[in-house]
């Protein structure tokens, strides 16, 4: 009997053990055990930072869908215009839904933990948590302009709780990217130094500046245009021929480098891939898949003067072979960019550009052109000055190619646009450019010979998001789709 | 004990030497059975009290050296134990009685023994004659077509290959399906390829809930429980049993030959536009060309020695036994070998304390070579398939020729099957120990104490190196390392009692506690300067990848209870509960109950069947219960972080974590509810034998990744969410037909199984990734209403105008896209089967087993990558040869389409083959040699057999082996795991013709 007494309180001894039921982890992390220094703070926002490279293949879209670019290879169906997109096209913009919202998501993620870290120094603290806010923005700023009304997510998602979310007005996302960006601007540093891959306060004014673009604040964007030109942290880079844009496009950092993303040999980006053919040196010693070029029937490239430095900058039919001689390119693609190089090594790791200096002078001549009624001669010469830049001159000296005085507001604005289009060329911006003045289908109709969709203006809702979120409905669909 | 015996055996040496010689005689005498009369072979006699003894030949007869006085014990397994006093002048003979009258034996049931008669559940057992009949790697392999409701593919024929093993079908859908092994009371985790099967005793499968809810968490796929030899009281003995064997190849794919390859290059060259490569004469002289499969197939041999010690007394019983077997694949760079060693000790401490203890050792080396799931020059089988027959295997330089570069109108794909050759190797060596000790305590009567300490550890370690063939390869070596440990304490107190000689009760109540971790690391490199060190200084490579590694580890805590009451015998009741706590599931869902019931009525005890003469044994039975399945992996519960990297400036990388999983705190097991039906009949005195079941089992909260909206920034979320139903009936019969000079009995089962997917997450389908080339398309599905995997494509309507493959617009839509996708079979069998039977004429011995099974699809994408492989210049198989489409004769309804890279395959229904089979599996022929009779008395038993296994197949199945299942995956993602019955170039198993002696001294 005794015996048995000893054995039954044995077991339960044995059993009061159910601690022994919780999982610790040790190859990975859990937000349980995580998020709670200064570390992992700055940890949790470079993660979100690592959402910041846009998806490669939108930004092939992007640029096929306007004017001035055609594409080939699997990208060829994107030039239908006339129709919506294929079914690849819908499956290729879905992923990029999905990789906008994984970096709203991880932005919230930081809003969401980091205030709450103890021991942290608060300068830091309010730097990462402007920086979140400068990311959510970013996404949501894509994310409007593409689809339009989107679901808001303004908290992390932590369970299934609130998945279901219809999409809000449109009016309602500007409104929280503005929001975002005005706590941004006063979180961000003035200076990044040579990390240009880090938003500054300058980065967050830039991407104000283009909302107020699109929502028409044009005081707001001249205004935010204007602080950026007089911040004294940026000049233009002085060019005198061609080659000497590579001082930008080619390299680590430039004096106009407000923000940018950063590659290094391991980590390379596939984009300039899209614009060479295989072994065209100096442009590409390595592999090319070509599928992306200049759309000659354009009228913005029709009609570009050839004293134009960025034009033969930009576009090419001959290059130079490894023994010296000129090659012309094959009759099948007569003419690529060559805006984007790799290095001589083969790799892909010179930075490309988020926001640049110049973009900031072409804000400024736009928006307070719009706000005016009329271009004011501060304008003016701020559009001159990259248009001289653009031909060799100094910016700050009129020059004999300076734009005349006197244009309508309509007609500045067509300048502007013209302007950006030469400058900004392959940097994503065409195709908003030409959405928010109005003028897609008119230009893109008469630049690929075929009748404009309007269906075309918004990317589909991913099937995967109307069937499982149950605040959005196959009716709530973008037309066409 | 030992000093008393040896005074006493001193004692008897001095009688001996003191006394006249006449005291210590030979005995003689003869042993019956008492039921017909028959002699008895093999009945162990002993002196008692001493390790003496000996055994009856084939005659029944025995003699032994004794002394007038002491006592024989007469034993024999399944009957009572007799004791004779030696008399002299006495020639006794002895009748031994069966223990029990009705259908003998015990089946071991979780935690416990249960006689047959008195077993509630459904439950098969397949003894050692079963298991011996086949000389196999893994004994999982030795159950095919034995029980009813069990199927046991091999997936594929590698040495050491894996076996998949389903009862009664399929639950889970990202979970295991394989059954629960328990080796001597050890649940085991990983495989049980480490065990020698002429070690295991039988092998009781446990099918039911009854049978299996003592398992609860772990047991809704089945439960294996595996006894090993443990020996017996009685004269030592020693047991050797070994054979060589020789395996060939069954069958090989017929593809082109030389002359016949040059045609059809031509054709595709012309089709293409281009001149023709080979001239008329070119193709007059090149006959049959190489023929590759020749190259890598071989004659192989097997053999395998065993080498068992036991015996024992009436207080101790041991059981050691070695073994080693070697295996080379019948193709070439592939093997198995094993070494193992068993001990089992029992051992009587006291009257009260009993000690048991239970180890295993087994060490196995495996050589694999890239065979399954091939295509093109990416395996050894499929580069064989593909390369050209005009080009031979070896250049003049002695290196493998490089096929890829030999034509233009050739692939980079292909490549020569010989570089998969020696010195390449992908080795894996696994050690594994298997110890258990066990203490029992008889406290008062009827009551036992049972407390158990096991361990398993395992560890496995796999090189491999690609060595530099040609002067641009770079080489490459990787090695890995895993250590698995699990240790196991269980507790149980068990009451056994009958009162009043009418009712029994046998209470069982326990507690365990198993816990398992797991660590792994990896290294790879390329780029190595020589071949000289192999993967042996992998520091010295030019590119080294960042290692890898990992850590893992659950815990599961356990309390479990039983009641078994019979009345008379004749009304059996059984009620089991176990209350399972994982660390596995969610924080809400930490603890599962798992609760059954059975009932038994054995009609044949009533009185109103005594009349009824030829029914011996009648028993109803029915059974109810839930039990469950783990399928979660350690974590997935928690939320996760991963890491990634990004660059802000100068090319430096900082590290970045970001949300990469939700949690779950209430994920928790799969529930599966079996209710099961059945009958056992015995006729003629168990003559004839049959067993019935029919069992209903739904399997809910299914685990699945249930799909996210993308704007929560997560893909999916696992969840339980889901349920599948699986039906099936089970018949087994088994028949004593002749006893006499002549002995024969037979045995056959059939079993049926219904798979059917209830419910989804969303209710839409889930499509399999399938297979990448050539189709990059999705070749299984699962959608509510039909069994999970079945095959789904487009139906094919001959040939276009164009001669290309044209399908059906099933959907009448007018264009051929995805929606015109269908069903186009089930992978699963309408029913399987298994024939046994034995013959035997004095020292003769046959033994024939069939198995098979009817009705299942395979999804043939061996065919498939050939058809496309044309595309690139590659062979084919010769049924194409005059069979395919050409300009000049443009027929829509040609077997094949033309023979141009414009022709691209599709899965289709063109690929979809039956896959039934009758398989003769094994004939064993035996001859005993009467080795008494020659005077021979050093050895009790000699026995010669030739055994062929896989000796025949009829089927209909145009590929290699109607068993290949080259992509079943035990991976937790359902996309891959609905990758089922596919055959894409899968390693064929063998027909083995072996040679074997058994001895017993």
């Amino acid at each position: 009997m005794k015996n048995i007494i000893v054995i039954l309180s044995a077991i339960t001894l044995l059993s009061s053990c159910s601690k022994a039921l919780q999982e610790e982890p040790k190859n990975f992390l859990s937000p349980v055990n995580y998020y709670k220094t200064e570390a992992d703070a700055q940890a949790a926002i470079n993660g979100a930072y690592s959402s910041y490279y846009p998806d490669q293949v939108e930004y092939m879209i992007l640029e096929i869908q306007a004017d001035y670019a055609t594409g080939g290879g699997s990208f060829t169906s994107i030039n239908n215009i006339d129709q919506v997109l294929d079914a690849v096209g819908v499956g290729r913009t879905a992923d990029s839904w999905k990789s906008l919202y994984i970096m709203v998501n991880r932005a919230n993620a930081v809003l969401n933990r980091v205030p709450a870290i103890e021991n942290m120094n608060e300068d830091v603290r309010s730097r990462i948590l402007a920086e979140a806010h400068f990311l959510r923005a970013t996404a949501y700023f894509n994310l409007v302009q593409n689809w339009g009304a989107v679901p808001l997510r303004r908290t992390e998602t932590v369970d299934l709780s609130n998945v279901a979310i219809p999409r809000s007005p449109v009016d309602s996302i500007y409104q929280l990217i503005v929001d975002d960006l005005l706590i941004a601007e006063k979180g961000l540093p003035v200076s990044v130094g040579s990390a240009t891959g880090k938003a500054s306060t300058w980065a967050a004014r830039m991407l104000l500046a283009e909302v107020y673009l699109n929502t028409e604040n044009w005081t707001g964007a001249a205004q935010k245009a204007d602080e950026v030109i007089e911040s004294n942290q940026y000049a233009l880079v002085t060019v005198s021929k061609e080659s000497d844009f590579y001082k930008i496009f080619a390299a680590e950092t430039s004096p106009e480098d407000i923000m940018s993303l950063h590659f290094s040999p391991t980590r390379a980006s596939d984009f300039i891939n899209y614009l060479h053919r295989p072994n065209t040196p100096f442009y590409n010693p390595g592999t090319g898949w070509y599928i992306l070029f200049p759309n000659m029937q354009a009228d913005i490239i029709k009609n570009w003067d050839n004293r134009d430095l960025r034009k033969s900058f930009n576009i090419y039919s001959k290059y130079v072979d490894n023994n010296g001689d000129p090659v012309s390119l094959p009759s099948s693609t007569p003419f690529l960019f060559k805006k984007y190089i790799k290095d001589q090594n083969g790799f892909n790791d010179f930075s490309m550009p988020m926001f640049r200096y110049s973009e900031a002078f072409l804000i400024y001549a736009e928006a307070s052109c719009m706000a005016d009624g009329a271009p004011s001669p501060l304008a003016l010469e701020r559009l001159n000055m990259i248009k001289r830049r653009g031909y060799g001159y100094d910016p700050a000296t009129p020059s004999p190619v300076d734009y005349p005085p006197g244009l309508s507001k309509d007609q500045f604005r067509d300048t502007v646009m013209q302007e950006r289009a030469y400058e900004l060329m392959l940097e994503r911006h065409r195709w908003y450019d030409l959405k928010r003045t109005g003028k897609a289908k008119e230009i893109i109709e008469a630049a690929k010979g075929k009748t404009f969709s309007d269906d075309r203006l918004l990317f589909p809702i991913p099937q995967d998001e109307i069937n499982n979120n149950p605040g959005i409905t196959q009716a709530d669909q973008n037309p066409g789709y | 004990m030992k000093r008393v015996r040896s005074l006493f055996t001193l004692m008897a040496i001095c009688f001996f030497c003191v006394t006249a010689i006449a005291q210590t005689r030979k005995i003689t005498g003869k042993v019956l059975s008492s039921e017909d009369g028959k002699s008895m072979d093999g009945v162990s006699v002993n002196i008692k009290g001493l390790s003496q003894g000996t055994m009856t030949d084939a005659e029944g007869n025995f003699s032994i050296e004794a002394v007038t006085g002491q006592t024989l014990v007469i034993s024999y397994v399944g009957f009572k134990n007799q004791e004779l006093v030696v008399d002299k002048n006495k020639t006794p003979v002895i009748h031994l009685e069966r223990i029990d009258n009705s259908m003998q034996g015990v089946v071991v049931i979780g935690y416990g023994t249960q006689k047959k008669k008195d077993l509630t559940g459904a439950v098969s057992q397949v003894g050692t004659a079963q298991l011996e009949a086949v000389p196999v790697y893994n004994i999982e392999n030795a159950l095919q077509g034995r029980a009813s409701g069990v199927r046991v593919t091999q997936n594929s024929g590698n040495p050491g290959g894996r076996i998949e093993v389903r009862i009664r079908g399929s639950n889970s859908m990202i979970g295991s399906n394989a059954p629960l092994y328990v080796v001597d009371g050890f649940p085991v985790t990983g495989g049980i390829d480490f065990l020698n099967p002429a070690d295991v005793e039988s092998m009781d499968i446990l099918k039911d809930a009854s049978a299996t809810a003592i398992y609860g968490s772990r047991g809704a796929n089945g439960v294996v429980i595996i006894t090993t030899k443990k020996g017996r009281n009685g004269k030592g003995k020693i047991e050797i049993d070994s054979y060589y064997g020789s395996q060939t190849d069954t069958k090989r794919y017929k593809v082109l030959d030389a002359s016949q390859y040059a045609v059809v290059a031509n054709e595709w060259l012309k089709n293409q536009g281009l001149a023709p490569y080979f001239s008329p004469d070119d193709i007059k002289s090149l006959g049959s060309g190489t023929d590759w499969q020749d190259a890598i197939y071989r004659k192989a041999p097997v053999q395998n020695h065993t080498v068992t010690i036991s015996g024992g007394n009436d207080k101790t019983v041991y059981s050691l036994s070695g073994n080693y077997y070697d295996q080379k694949g019948i193709l070439i760079n592939s093997s198995a070998r094993r070494g193992s060693l068993g001990l089992n000790l029992t051992h009587e401490v006291n009257k009260i304390v009993k000690l048991d203890v239970n180890l295993k050792f087994g060490r196995n080396e495996i050589y694999r070579v890239p065979v399954d799931n091939g295509a093109f020059g990416k395996t050894m089988l499929s580069g064989a398939l593909s390369a050209p027959p005009t080009l031979s295997v070896f250049d003049s330089a002695g290196l493998p020729t490089r096929i890829e570069q030999a034509y233009s109108f050739g692939s980079v794909d292909m490549r020569n099957p010989m570089i998969f050759a020696s010195p390449r190797k992908d080795k894996t060596i696994a050690n594994n120990i298997l110890a258990n000790t066990g203490l029992s305590f008889k406290l008062f009567s009827g009551l036992t104490f049972k407390t158990m300490l096991g361990m398993q550890y395992e560890n496995d370690i796999n090189n491999s190196f690609t060595p530099i063939i040609y002067t641009d390869d770079k080489g490459a070596a990787a090695d890995g390392y895993s250590n698995t440990n699990s240790v196991l304490n269980e507790n149980t107190l068990n009451y056994k009692k009958t009162f009043n000689d009418k009712h029994t009760v046998d209470v069982l109540a326990g507690f365990t506690y198993q816990s398992f971790s797991n660590r792994y690391e990896n290294a790879s490199v390329k780029g190595l300067s020589s071949n000289v060190t192999e993967d042996y200084n992998m520091g010295s490579a030019s590119i080294i990848s960042p290692p890898s590694n990992g850590f893992s580890e659950w815990k599961l805590l356990s309390w479990l209870g039983r009641v078994n009451y019979s009345y008379n015998s004749k009304y059996l009741l059984t009620a089991s509960v176990r209350a399972d706590g994982s660390s596995r599931f969610g924080t809400d869902n930490k603890w599962g109950i798992f609760p059954s019931g059975a009932v038994a009525w054995r009609v044949s005890e009533e009185e109103f069947m005594k009349g009824i003469k030829f029914i011996s044994d009648l028993k109803l039975r029915s059974s109810f219960g839930i039990t469950g399945n783990t399928a979660l992996s350690p974590y997935q519960s928690l939320s996760r972080l991963s890491s990634n990297r990004t660059i802000y400036g100068n090319a430096s990388e900082v590290i970045g974590y970001v949300p990469a999983s939700l949690a779950n705190p209430e994920l928790k097991w799969e529930t599966t509810a079996q209710f099961d039906i059945g009958f056992d009949l015995a006729l003629f005195n168990n003559v004839l034998t049959f067993t019935f079941d029919y069992y209903n089992k739904n399997t809910n909260n299914l685990l699945a990744a249930v799909p996210l909206p993308t704007s929560t920034g997560f893909s999916s979320a696992l969840q339980n969410i889901g349920e599948i139903q699986n039906r099936g009936l089970e018949f087994a019969m088994n028949a004593n037909i002749l006893d006499r000079e002549v002995k024969w009995d037979a045995g056959v089962q059939i079993s049926t199984n219904k798979n059917k997917i209830l419910d989804l997450a969303g209710g839409s389908d889930i499509l399999s990734p399938g297979v990448d080339i050539p189709f990059y398309s999705t070749t299984n599905i699962a959608r509510v209403g039909q069994p999970f995997g079945v095959f789904y494509g487009y139906e094919e309507d001959g040939l276009t105008d164009d001669g290309l493959i044209k399908y059906k617009d099933t959907n009448g839509d007018g264009a051929i896209s995805p929606a015109d996708r269908v069903i186009l079979g089930s992978p699963y069998p309408g029913f399987i089967y298994g024939f046994n039977t034995n013959l035997s004429y004095k020292n003769f011995g046959l033994n024939i087993f069939l198995d098979g099974v009817y009705g299942n699809k395979i999804f043939w994408a061996t065919a498939g990558t050939q058809l496309n492989a044309f595309q690139r210049g590659q062979n084919q198989f010769a049924d194409i040869y005059g069979n395919y489409w050409t300009e000049e004769n443009p027929d829509p309804n040609a077997k094949y389409p033309k023979i141009s890279s414009a022709t691209v395959v599709n899965v289709s229904d063109r690929f979809v083959k039956d896959g039934s089979y009758l398989r003769v599996k094994s004939i064993i022929l035996t001859y005993t040699l009467p080795v008494r009779k020659i005077g021979v008395n050093w050895c009790d038993k000699a026995q010669l057999y030739v055994s062929g296994i896989n000796l025949l197949t009829f089927t209909r199945y145009p590929g290699l082996d109607p068993e290949s299942n080259t992509t079943g995956s035990d991976s937790q993602d359902i996309g891959s795991r609905l990758n089922t019955g596919i055959d894409q170039g899968a390693y064929p198993t063998a027909k083995t013709i072996a040679v074997g002696l058994r001895l017993n001294f």
